[in-house]
Formats: C-alpha cells, sequence, structure tokens
C-alpha cells in the first residue's frame, strides 16, 4: 500500500464517505420514490380499471336495457318469434309442421320489422333465433335464416335466462357455418348481449346484438379513464390506443406466449416494457363471467411520467450530492489543514531542538488539542533545556557516569538538599600564588589547568563531586549527589592516586623548572547540608557545614608537618582496613573545642612497602613516648625513625616539639593536644 | 269497411263449416259406437337442480283423442279478453268452430294471428263493441296475440274432433264420446312436448289412460345485476 499524504487519506476518507452517504441516501430516495410512485400508479389503476368497468357495464346494461325492452314492448316481433317458435309444434294431426315456410315468413316480418329500428342501426351484430335455436335472421346475411345457433354460449344463456353478457369474435358463426359478425375487419371483437321474448314464463324467441369493441370505442375509453386500452383476442392484438411500435412489442410479446402470465396476473397490475416505454399493465375482462382465454381488455398506464418524475429527482440528487461532496471536501481540506498545519510547524521545531536549539518555542494558537500539544511540547523543550543545563552543570562537578547516573534517576539525586554523611577533600597547591607572579598570564591557567585537569579527573573518576575552586584549590566531596555508602574509602584512594598523578606532574614541572613545592589534601569526613546551593542565576553544587571547615583545617595542618595527604580519625574509621595511615597529632583546631585526630594517609594496605612500615611502628612508638610525657624516650624514637626515614616530614616535626617540651614541659594538665594556631 | 269485411268472412266460414260439417257426417255416419276415456295427465317439470319433479298444478293440459274426424258442434266457444290476459290460456275447439272474442276489459284490444294455420286480424275494439267472432277450419294450432298488449297470448288447439278435455288442477280428465276402435291418446301443453298413446276404446266402456307430460323450464322474470325490473314497455308503442 503506497503511502499517502495525512491530508491525501483525510480527502479520500472524506470524499469517500460523503459519497457513501451520498449514494445511500440516494438510493433510498430513490427507492421510496419508486415505491410511493408505483404505489400511486397501481392505486390509480385500480381506481380506473373500476371505473372502466363500471363504465362498461353501464354500457353494456344501456344496449340490455334497449333489447330487453324491444323484446318485451314490441308486439310485432314478438308474435313473429313466438310464431316462428310454435310453427314446428306436433299435435300428432293435420299437416306435419312446415318450419322452412314458417321461418322464411318470420325472416322476412323480421326484416321489415327491424330494418326501421335505431337498435339495429347502432348495433353490427343483430341475431334473431326462435325458441328452438334456429336463426330466423341476422344482421350480416338478413335473407340467411334457419341455421341452427342453440349451442352458442350467448343462445344458451338467454334462452336460460341466465347473464346475457358476452364477446364475440369475427369467427362466430352458425352451426351450419355461416357467419354471425361481420367479415371485415377479421380481427374484430363484438360485446353481445340478448334478451329472451318470454310469454307467460315460456321461451319464445331469443333476440342478441353487439357492437364491435373499435379503435373509436378504445379512444374513447382512453379518454373517459385516462389510461391506455388495448384490446385483446386469444393473444391477438385486436386493438389499442397505443402507438404504432408499442402495440407491435404488444402483440410479439402476447404472441411469444405471455398470455398465461397476462391472465395469471389479473387484477394485480404488472410492469412490463412495451418498445421504449415501460407500462404497467392490467388484464381487466371485457364483460362479466368471461374466461381468461377469452377476449379481454389490458389496461396499460406508461410508466413514463414516473420515468420523468423520477429522472427529476435524480438530476436534483445528483446535483445536490456533487455540492455536499464539494463543501465535504473544502472542509475536509481545512480541516486537514488545521491539522497538518500546526503538525508541520512542531515537525519543524522538533527539528530545530534535534540540531540542538533548545531556545525552540512552538506558537500554535489554534485553541485546541494542538495548542496543548505545542504546549506541551514548549515544556519538553524547555525540560530538555533544564536537564541539558543540568548534565552541563553535572558534568563538572562529578564525572559523566554520574552525571548519567543522575540524569537517568533522579530520584538519587539530592540537589534539593539533603543532610547526609560526606567526605570532604580539600586539594591545594603550594607555591603557586608566587609562581602566578613569575609567569605569563597565559602560562598560569594553562599550568593551573593542568593540575586542575589532573586532581579532578582523578576525583571525578573515583566517584567524587567537585564542588568549587577556591583559587588554586579544589573542594570535592564524596557521598553525594550519589550516595555512594564508601565515599570514605572513595575519598581515601582517590587521594592517594591524585598524590600519585601530582607527584608526577609535579616532576615534569620541576624538570621544568618550575618552582612548585608540592601539594596538600585533606579528607575529613562529617555530616553535612549538601544541595545546589546559590542564587538564580548562579549556584554551585556544594556542602555546607563545621566539617567543610574541618577539612580546610586539616589540609592547611599539611604544612606543619610537610606531609601530603592528611585525614582525620572519623574518615580512616569509615575508610577502615583498606588502608594504612599513621597516626600523627591531636589537633585543636582554631575556634573548636574538640581536638580532632589526624592520620597520614600512607598507602592501601596491600601496597605497603616495609620501609613505610617500619617508620609506621617507629612513630607510633615515638607518638606513645610523646603522649606519655616521655619525651626523651620520644626523642629516642624519632631520632632512629629520622635515621631511618631522613626526610619524613612527621618525624622532623615531633624532634623539634620534643626538644621544646624537653626545654619547657607542657601544663601538667596536657594531653598531648597541639594547638594549632594557623589557619 | 271492417264490419262488412267480418260478415264477408263470416259468411265464408259458414260455408266452410257446412262443408265440413258434410265432411264429418261422413266419419259419424261409419262410427259403430262410442266409449269413454278417463284418467290423469301427471306434468313433470325442471327442478331448479336439474332433475324432474311432479307439478302440483296439473291444469291447462289439452287432452285429445286422434285417429277420427268429427263435425263441429254448432256451439260458438268464447276466447275473452279480461285484465288484459286472454281466458283461457288454451282453448281446444273443432275443426270449422267459430270462436267469439267478447272484450272484458275497459279498453281496447286487439285478437289477431300470422299462424300459417290460420292468419287473421280482427282488429281493436272496446268492451261496448258487438264481439267479434273467428271461424277456424283449418287443424292446428294458432296461437292469437293482442297487438296491444305484447304480454297477451292464447293457445287455440283446432282438432279434428271433439274427443277433448282441458285438465282440471289435479290433472284429472274425461272425454265421454271417444269412437269406439284403436285411437291415439295425445296430451299437449304449452311449453311442453306433446305425448301420446295408443288407446283401445270400446263402445259403452270407459277407458282408462294416463300421461306424462315434461314441461320446459320456465324462464324466471329476468332482473337487471342490481335487482331491478326493466323498463316496462311503452303500450303506445303499437
Amino acid at each position: 500500500m503506497p503511502r499517502l499524504r495525512f491530508r491525501t487519506r483525510i480527502f479520500i476518507a472524506m470524499g469517500g464517505l460523503v459519497g457513501l452517504v451520498i449514494a445511500l441516501i440516494l438510493a433510498l430516495l430513490q427507492d421510496a420514490t419508486v415505491r410511493r410512485v408505483r404505489e400511486d400508479f397501481g392505486e390509480r389503476f385500480q381506481r380506473t380499471a373500476a371505473n372502466f368497468r363500471r363504465l362498461q357495464t353501464l354500457r353494456t346494461e344501456s344496449v340490455t336495457d334497449e333489447v330487453a325492452e324491444l323484446v318485451q314492448g314490441n308486439p310485432q316481433l314478438r308474435t313473429v318469434l313466438s310464431m316462428a317458435s310454435l310453427a314446428r309444434t306436433d299435435l300428432g294431426f293435420a299437416e306435419p309442421p312446415r318450419s322452412g315456410e314458417a321461418s322464411r315468413d318470420a325472416n322476412l316480418r323480421l326484416e321489415s320489422i327491424l330494418s326501421s329500428l335505431a337498435i339495429h342501426r347502432n348495433n353490427d351484430v343483430v341475431v334473431v333465433a326462435n325458441a328452438q335455436g334456429e336463426l330466423l335472421y341476422s344482421k350480416v346475411d338478413p335473407q340467411r335464416f334457419g341455421d341452427d345457433i342453440s349451442a352458442l354460449g350467448a343462445f344458451r344463456s338467454v334462452a336460460s335466462g341466465a347473464e346475457t353478457l358476452d364477446a364475440w369474435t369475427a369467427d362466430m358463426r352458425t352451426h351450419e357455418g355461416s357467419a354471425l359478425t361481420p367479415e371485415k375487419p377479421p380481427h374484430a371483437v363484438y360485446e353481445i348481449v340478448g334478451a329472451p321474448v318470454v310469454f307467460d314464463d315460456e321461451l319464445h324467441g331469443v333476440m342478441i346484438v353487439g357492437h364491435r369493441i373499435d379503435a373509436d370505442t378504445l379512444s374513447r375509453i382512453r379518454n373517459a379513464s385516462g389510461v391506455e386500452v388495448a384490446l385483446i383476442a386469444s393473444t391477438t392484438v385486436v386493438g389499442s390506443t397505443l402507438d404504432a411500435p408499442e402495440e407491435a412489442a404488444l402483440a410479439h410479446r402476447l404472441a411469444e406466449g405471455s398470455a398465461s402470465e397476462t391472465a395469471a396476473s389479473r387484477g394485480e397490475p404488472t410492469e412490463w416494457r412495451l418498445g421504449e416505454g415501460r407500462y404497467l399493465v392490467m388484464p381487466t375482462p371485457l364483460v362479466g363471467g368471461l374466461g381468461p382465454g377469452g377476449p379481454r381488455f389490458l389496461l396499460l398506464s406508461s410508466l413514463d411520467r414516473e420515468s420523468m418524475l423520477l429522472a427529476a429527482l435524480r438530476e436534483a440528487l445528483l446535483l445536490i450530492a456533487g455540492l455536499v461532496l464539494l463543501v465535504a471536501l473544502g472542509t475536509s481540506f481545512f480541516l486537514a489543514r488545521s491539522i497538518t498545519r500546526p503538525l508541520a510547524a512542531l515537525a519543524q521545531a522538533a527539528r530545530r531542538v534535534g540540531t540542538g536549539q533548545l531556545d525552540t518555542k512552538v506558537e500554535l494558537a489554534t485553541g485546541d488539542e494542538f495548542e496543548e500539544v505545542g504546549q506541551e511540547f514548549n515544556m519538553m523543550v524547555s525540560g530538555l533545556r533544564e536537564r541539558d543545563a543540568i548534565r552541563t552543570m553535572l558534568e563538572r562537578h562529578v564525572s559523566k557516569e554520574v552525571a548519567a547516573e543522575l540524569l537517568r534517576d533522579p530520584a538519587k539525586t539530592t540537589l534539593a538538599g539533603v543532610r547526609r554523611e560526606l567526605s570532604v577533600m580539600f586539594i591545594d597547591i603550594a607555591g603557586f600564588t608566587a609562581l602566578a607572579e613569575r609567569l605569563p598570564p597565559e602560562e598560569v591557567v594553562s599550568r593551573l589547568n593542568e593540575y586542575f585537569d589532573c586532581a579532578c579527573g582523578v576525583i571525578l573518576e573515583a566517584g567524587g563531586t567537585v564542588s568549587e575552586f577556591q583559587g588554586d584549590g579544589i573542594v570535592a566531596f564524596f557521598g553525594a549527589p550519589i550516595a555512594h555508602a564508601d565515599h570514605a574509602t572513595r575519598a581515601c584512594r582517590a587521594a592517594l592516586l591524585c598524590r600519585e598523578r601530582l607527584a608526577k606532574l609535579e616532576s615534569s614541572w620541576a624538570s621544568q623548572r618550575l618552582p612548585i613545592h608540592g601539594f596538600r589534601i585533606g579528607i575529613h569526613t562529617a555530616e553535612l547540608v549538601v544541595g545546589e546551593i546559590g542564587s538564580a542565576e548562579r549556584g554551585k553544587y556544594g556542602a555546607v557545614g563545621d566539617g567543610i571547615n574541618v577539612a580546610s583545617r586539616i589540609e592547611a595542618a599539611n604544612k606543619l608537618y610537610d606531609t601530603r595527604v592528611l585525614i582525620s580519625e572519623a574518615t580512616l574509621a569509615r575508610a577502615g582496613d583498606a588502608f594504612v595511615a599513621r597516626e600523627l597529632d591531636l589537633l585543636r583546631l582554631v575556634g573548636r573545642e574538640e581536638p580532632v585526630r589526624v592520620f597520614e594517609l600512607v598507602a592501601m594496605r596491600e601496597s605497603l612497602d616495609p620501609g613505610s612500615a617500619r617508620l609506621c611502628e617507629l612513630f607510633r612508638a615515638a607518638l606513645t613516648a610523646y603522649r606519655a610525657r616521655d619525651f626523651a624516650s620520644a626523642k629516642r624514637w624519632l631520632e632512629e625513625a629520622a635515621a631511618f626515614a631522613p626526610g619524613d616530614g612527621p618525624v622532623r616535626h615531633f624532634l623539634l616539639r620534643v626538644a621544646r617540651f624537653q626545654a619547657e614541659p607542657p601544663a601538667p594538665d596536657w594531653l598531648g593536644v597541639w594547638e594549632l594556631s594557623e589557619k | 269497411m271492417r264490419f262488412s269485411a267480418a260478415t264477408s268472412a263470416l259468411l265464408v266460414a259458414a260455408i266452410a263449416a257446412a262443408a265440413i260439417h258434410e265432411h264429418a257426417l261422413a266419419h259419424d255416419a261409419a262410427e259403430t259406437g262410442t266409449g269413454s276415456l278417463r284418467g290423469s295427465i301427471t306434468v313433470h317439470e325442471r327442478s331448479f337442480f336439474g332433475g324432474l319433479r311432479e307439478r302440483e298444478d296439473r291444469s291447462g293440459v289439452v287432452v285429445y283423442v286422434t285417429g277420427f274426424a268429427r263435425s263441429a258442434p254448432s256451439r260458438v266457444a268464447t276466447l275473452a279478453q279480461k285484465n288484459k290476459r286472454f281466458d283461457p290460456k288454451i282453448l281446444p275447439i273443432v275443426r270449422g268452430q267459430t270462436i267469439q272474442f267478447p272484450n272484458n276489459d275497459p279498453i281496447y284490444h286487439n285478437v289477431f294471428s300470422v299462424s300459417a294455420i290460420h292468419e287473421f286480424d280482427l282488429g281493436q275494439y272496446r268492451s261496448g263493441d258487438p264481439p267479434r267472432s273467428e271461424l277456424f277450419d283449418k287443424p292446428g294450432l294458432v296461437p292469437v296475440y293482442c297487438n296491444i298488449h305484447p304480454d297477451m297470448i292464447s293457445y287455440v288447439v283446432v282438432l279434428e274432433n271433439d274427443a277433448f278435455a282441458v285438465t282440471a288442477a289435479d290433472g284429472s280428465f274425461v272425454i265421454p264420446n271417444v269412437r269406439a276402435g284403436r285411437l291415439t291418446l295425445n296430451a299437449w301443453m304449452p311449453g311442453a312436448q306433446r305425448t301420446s298413446e295408443d288407446v283401445e276404446v270400446h263402445a259403452g266402456e270407459e277407458t282408462r289412460a294416463a300421461l306424462d307430460l315434461v314441461q320446459s323450464e320456465k324462464i324466471a322474470p329476468h332482473k337487471r345485476k342490481d335487482g331491478s325490473d326493466y323498463p316496462k314497455p311503452r303500450s303506445d308503442d303499437y
């Protein structure tokens, strides 16, 4: 399936839907209309057929009345028929009846009587017979008489006093074969009525008259009823009010054998296609009581009017459909645009964000869901922006891994500020200020950055957070923002690594004749408040608390002992046995009542060299003696240590201190605490 | 004019009657004796369902004997017009006998026939007019009509002898003066085929006979479909 643009899809969908709905409505409307029109036609048809039949009946009754009046009221006619009927009465004596003569006489008399009557003039068929069914007179052949018509249905029904309506076709003949209907036209249908001549309930003769149903009759019927009429005899169209081609089509259809169909569908209009036109067709008998095969009328009602109506309706509907479709497509266009436009704006904005333009803003004032989406998008971008800022900020304080972890799981962060135990580390380079005065500024910055890179790299590697730079000093802490439980260990490990790296850096600087004396690291572990500290514009991720000062003092204490890494007792306690530390002193820091026990971090326990171990032992012995005021023993141990490690700062420092205490012993309540006056 | 014509007709009839009488006398002379016939006629009619059934009213059947001739009695028969009807409906007479047609209605009537047996027309006359007569000298059935009233009909049966009777309501008849010998007894009524039976009549004896007559179907008064009568014929048609 080809990928289509959303606009195209909505176009197609809307168009299709509207088209479908219109088609459905169209079909329903058309169906309903067709049904309505059919019903209408059917009703009209039935009504017309009923009227038509009434007309027929009236017409027939009128003729019947006429004949009845004649046979009841004309004494001459009655006498002649009576005579002719009685002529053959055999009384068993006298001469045998000469019926021929009586009939001839009756024939003559009838001709003279009838020829002057209107009923004779107005009818095509006038047949008179005596009670026995012997033909006395026929208008078709006035001299003809004596034929037997007693077998004719019309005679029999009149003679029995039954319904006297019938239809004769052109082939109606007497028993002897002489025609009773005119020879021409060859296909003709005659409506026949008859009446008996009765004396005292006895039949004395029969009179039958009939008129041809001609084109004029049909058109009169049509004019009166409003429907087309066709006269059918058997399967022949005798005449119709239809146009020639349609009449031919009807004749063809009848000849094809639709007669049974006609018969079957009596009383129910059916639809026929005749030539170009469609017709509702309903057969209706000519006169009451005739069988389906006999002559009959077909009432035909053209459906052209219906067709025209439907065509007009269809046209109007199609026009409406077109308009609706157009409107629908237009609507769908605008609808699609109202969707695709914001989408396009969003897409463009997303692209811009993709290229890193986090200041991108989507302005969608559509007032709908898109506006909401736009706002969400803007919020998302601002969120991205914040995260980006945070990441940038974090990456400068912590390692990328930590930053990533923090960003991945913000629940671990303590940016909001939390009280927590941390290990704070201070790093400082001795003599850098002097260096800054001697070297060109670019060089200073470059060297400083070398140092910072080195130190910070180690801190970050160890999972520490660089909080700030104080001139040439670095403040870092472990245990925040990610709460590493082993923050003290991490800090100590970082300190040892820093010592190693910075030693290398210093030796490389030394080869460049840069007078850098060395660095100092101090670590203290304490409970601190940590968080994002600062104003809205500027801030840092830092820690606040007394422990910071302690760490700073401990770092500064390196100067006293000429050591590199000092840690407090708290840190050592947390770091555990993994490290070897030499206890140096109990220091009372400035402004603090409680003395702090400080240790020099020597090495990892596993990498401790025997020399250092020996030095530590000697120093511990010296320190024990020193605290016991046994300064002589202390001096001895220290001198031994000095012999073993001549450059060791603490040993040299304590030799001086012991010498001073020997000359000037401390107060009796001295507990081995050294007052640190220097900051 | 009509009067003189009637007179001359009467004259002719009288002469003819005389001749017939002579002829009849010749027969009479040969008669050896007379017997009588007694019996009854059963009239059958078609029932509604087509079967035959016996009719209650068996009157109006002419029962007559053929096989001998006898001259007409001098008595004049009467066929009256009363209530726009001929009375009687059927009138047997002997050949050569005269019928008088009195008009007993206060209106004009006419008597005529165009029968091949005897064609005549007595014209139209009122009840106050002297009754007109006609002599029938030829045997056979002569239906008579009134040319004013189309429903009026009567059947004059001109027989060759006076051995006839018209049945009573129960169908019984007696013919007293039948010439002895082997004869034929006939029965006829309008609308029925004549039936006959050979009978042996012995002088001074009464012979019993019975005949069956089947009357053809009657035509019910013709009504319109809606049940109404057809318009009454105009009486001034003629």
